[in-house]
């Protein structure tokens, strides 16, 4: 059977949320792994859920939001980043897989970005197979 | 000589402004050579004690001081002193009420170092003294000569800052510190799995005593991400609401989970890490934490270009973010 | 009183091994020694005073799953294989049978009770005493223990082994022993002797009970706690702090699981009305020191400490628990 990998996705409410509800209702197709979870803002995404989502199981997680300079709260997005950033290296300097956590900035009138981004970002991960590094290990 | 600091630190907290109401300070541990912390009254100066066993970060007990009246006094040696101006900027301590007699700092030694090198039983020992490269102990009569670099706790070999940026008093001539990550570039060159497997390794033996965050002066919440219980309870909190409420992490102890725990600690003391190395001192598993403090310290300086002795709190200044 | 030439104790862990046991020995690890599950008997190291941890997580696990839910739930059997710990020191074996007491004397946990029947004590006496051992303090002998299965003593080419049950005898039985001569028992007494002298630390438990009940409300404890930062290090290495947690791990799939606390977190004593009856962490410290020295003298009659000095190593602001106790002032 085909590795079916698990993909959440924090998504803005404010643009990229919209813009992967443009997606949809432009009949643009991107996989059905990317599970969307609407936050108000990136700049709301505690890293604590990221991890928490890798332990409980999923393989990738992208954090989605506005464009620099466009937050609805003029600069959630920047602390998103921030925090991506220290994240993302502290992943990979305990030897995660550190491609598995991306960012992503796609307005409310990118839906056919968005659906490309995931697309793509699902196909690495099927590359990569199932993550198993963090994953709850009682069950 | 750490008993001409000592004297010099007695004869300062004697001229002490008349309106300070505690010294948090030194004094030696009955039956060991270490010292511990201690809140003392201005007339109990004679009980102080220091030497290089006198490790503790005194931040902690400030910031619980704080709440009191009175003004405080401390004996701060560089990141003593580096962990109380992240505390000022974080609006945790008043430094009108903080009167710092800062230390310029040789290094410290490491206590379990120290309890291996030395020869005599530790009741024994009457005095710790750091000369020049040599640290001597002196018991029954007896001495041993131990050289400093043997004991030093490694931590202080990365130091930045030895010498208190912010003080009332400087006591001892200013040293220089540096800026070195060599430590953490070698460990980066090894390739992802083998650094995989080497954390996996520590954390396998952490036991989760939460003791890296309890000692840390910088770990104030009241309550944690990862601790069992539930934030917001009340006597009105409904048992669903209880249930429901999201929880990282439990009190699960496996290594990926405590790889969790220890990412999400880390993560919050980016750019204001003081570098006193309490929580590894103070794992009872000895786990190398501060590998993982410094390695976002490396990023906040590189990545980001700031300093923590900028004015602003790392977290809440934007334009340091890169291109892209 | 028998004699084995070579050494008893890891010649024990390789025959215990090929009865198909699980063993705890001594490992050492980078500067300390643990207990841990071994599978070849030269990871063993019997190098040592104590080991870091106490080895109560042998039959009380830091994580003890109960239960698994999800769409059925599914409970946990209550079962252990045959299992042997080798090398543990007399504290030690009094730390386990504080715990017996506690988790088999009034009501029995079946899963405590599953892991302490399969298993096999080998202990070992001690030839030196650390620096911060006080049990003679506390009324236990560093080499005696009337609760192993076995107790060995190591006298440099020889040792001597001590049977003290039919499960030990059942093992020492497969070795080659002889009896021991007047020479081996004159030797074995000399080294208690200077055992005995190498302490150095002790504590003070003339009139404890009545000094303690005296000092509870005493500003004496306060004091104590200045520099405590309320970690869970004193507890977590205890051999007889049992205290634990259960939670559920997992929405809507999961675990329930039983897990180490400790008296020395706030959330410990948080009640869901939100009081918390020992809400400052002077509170919580003078907790312990009572639970260790009064409350189970009360309850069970016996201190509930044994003196093996670990929290004393390992506290990380040098709080000492035989001078707070030796300091408790009186008439207060």
């Amino acid at each position: 059977m085909e590795f079916d990998p698990k993909i959440i996705t924090f998504a803005c409410n404010w643009c990229s949320y919209a813009g992967a509800d443009l997606a949809g209702t432009s009949r643009l197709k991107y996989p059905d792994n990317v599970k969307i979870i609407r936050v108000m803002c990136s700049g709301m995404v505690n890293p604590g859920w990221v991890l928490r989502a890798f332990r409980q199981g999923a393989d990738g997680v992208v954090i989605a939001g506005c464009h620099p300079g466009d937050c609805h709260y003029t600069v959630g997005n920047y602390y998103a980043k921030k925090r991506y950033i220290l994240l993302k290296e502290l992943m990979k300097f305990v030897g995660f897989d550190g491609e598995r956590f991306k960012l992503l900035w796609a307005s409310a009138s990118e839906g056919k970005l968005f659906a490309e981004e995931m697309t793509a970002f699902t196909q690495k991960i099927k590359e990569m197979g199932p993550q198993e590094k963090l994953r709850r290990k009682i069950e | 000589m750490n008993s001409e600091i000592l004297e010099k630190i007695k004869e300062e907290c004697r001229k002490l402004p008349d309106d300070i109401s505690y010294i948090v300070g030194f004094v030696r541990k009955r039956g060991e050579p270490r010292e511990v912390l201690k809140v003392l009254k201005p007339d109990e100066v004679d009980r102080m004690s220091f030497s290089p066993l006198s490790f503790n970060n005194p931040a902690r007990i400030v910031m619980d001081l704080m709440k009191s009246d009175g003004k405080i006094a401390v004996i701060a040696k560089g990141c003593d002193a580096r962990a109380l101006k992240q505390l000022e900027k974080e609006e945790k301590i008043e430094r009108e009420r903080l009167y710092i007699i800062g230390v310029s700092c040789p290094g410290v030694i490491d206590y379990r170092k120290f309890r291996n090198a030395v020869k005599f039983r530790l009741p024994e020992i009457e005095s710790v003294e750091l000369v020049g490269d040599e640290v001597i102990v002196k018991a029954n009569g007896e001495e041993q000569r131990i050289p400093f670099s043997e004991v030093i706790f490694e931590n202080c070999l990365y130091c930045e800052q030895p010498t208190p940026k912010d003080y009332d008093v400087l006591i001892g001539e200013p040293r220089e510190g540096k800026l070195d990550f060599s430590d953490i570039e070698e460990f980066e060159k090894l390739d992802r799995e083998e650094r995989w497997s080497y954390w996996m390794e520590v954390f396998s033996k952490c036991i989760r005593c939460h003791a890296c965050r309890q000692v840390c002066p910088l770990c104030y919440c009241e309550e944690c991400l990862v601790d069992p219980s539930n934030l917001a309870v009340s006597p009105m909190t409904p048992a669903e609401e209880k249930a429901a409420y999201p929880r990282v992490l439990g009190k699960t102890v496996n290594a990926s989970d405590n790889m969790v725990y220890h990412l999400i600690r880390v993560l919050h003391h980016a750019g204001r890490c003081a570098g006193c190395g309490e929580c590894e001192r103070a794992c009872p598993m000895e786990l190398p934490l501060l590998k993982l403090e410094r390695k976002l310290k490396k990023v906040v300086y590189e990545v980001f270009n700031y300093s923590p002795d900028e004015e602003i709190p790392f977290l809440s200044k934007l334009d340091i973010l890169p291109e892209g | 009183m028998k004699v084995y030439e070579g050494n008893f104790l890891k010649d024990v862990v390789a025959k215990l091994l090929d009865d198909g046991y699980r063993v705890y020995a001594p490992v050492k690890e980078k500067n300390y020694h643990v207990f841990k599950v071994v599978e070849n008997a030269d990871e063993v190291d019997f190098d040592y005073i104590n080991t870091r941890r106490s080895p109560k997580d042998v039959t009380f696990p830091e994580n003890e799953v109960l239960m698994k839910y999800g769409e059925w739930v599914e409970e946990i059997p209550a079962q252990a294989d045959k299992t042997a710990i080798v090398g543990i020191r007399p504290c030690d074996i009094q730390g386990l049978r504080l715990m017996d007491r506690v988790f088999l004397e009034d009501i029995t946990d079946p899963y405590y009770e599953a892991k302490r029947k399969n298993l096999l004590v080998v202990g070992y006496a001690c030839n030196e005493a650390g620096d911060y051992c006080f049990c003679t303090s506390v009324g236990l002998s560093p080499f005696k223990s009337d609760y192993a299965d076995i107790i060995v003593t190591e006298l440099g080419d020889k040792q001597v082994v001590e049977i003290r049950s039919e499960k030990g005898e059942a093992v020492a039985s497969k070795f080659d022993l002889s009896d021991a001569s007047d020479e081996d028992v004159s030797r074995k007494k000399e080294l208690e002797q200077k055992v005995l002298s190498s302490f150095v630390r002790s504590v003070n438990t003339e009139n404890l009970k009545e000094r303690m009940a005296e000092a509870f409300n005493s500003d004496y404890w306060k004091e104590v706690a200045e520099n405590c930062v309320s970690c869970g290090i004193c507890t977590y290495l205890c051999p007889t702090c049992f205290c634990f947690d259960i939670f559920d791990d997992g929405e809507l799939k999961g675990v329930r699981i039983r897990a180490w606390d400790s008296c020395q977190f706030p959330l410990h004593t948080l009640e869901s009305s939100s009081h918390n009856p020992r809400r400052e962490k002077w509170q919580r410290l003078r907790n312990r020191f009572y639970d260790k020295f009064y409350y189970m003298l009360v309850r069970k009659g016996e201190f509930y400490c044994v003196g093996c000095g670990r929290c004393i190593a390992a506290c990380p602001v040098g709080i000492d628990i035989a001078e707070v106790i030796n300091n408790i002032p009186s008439g207060v």
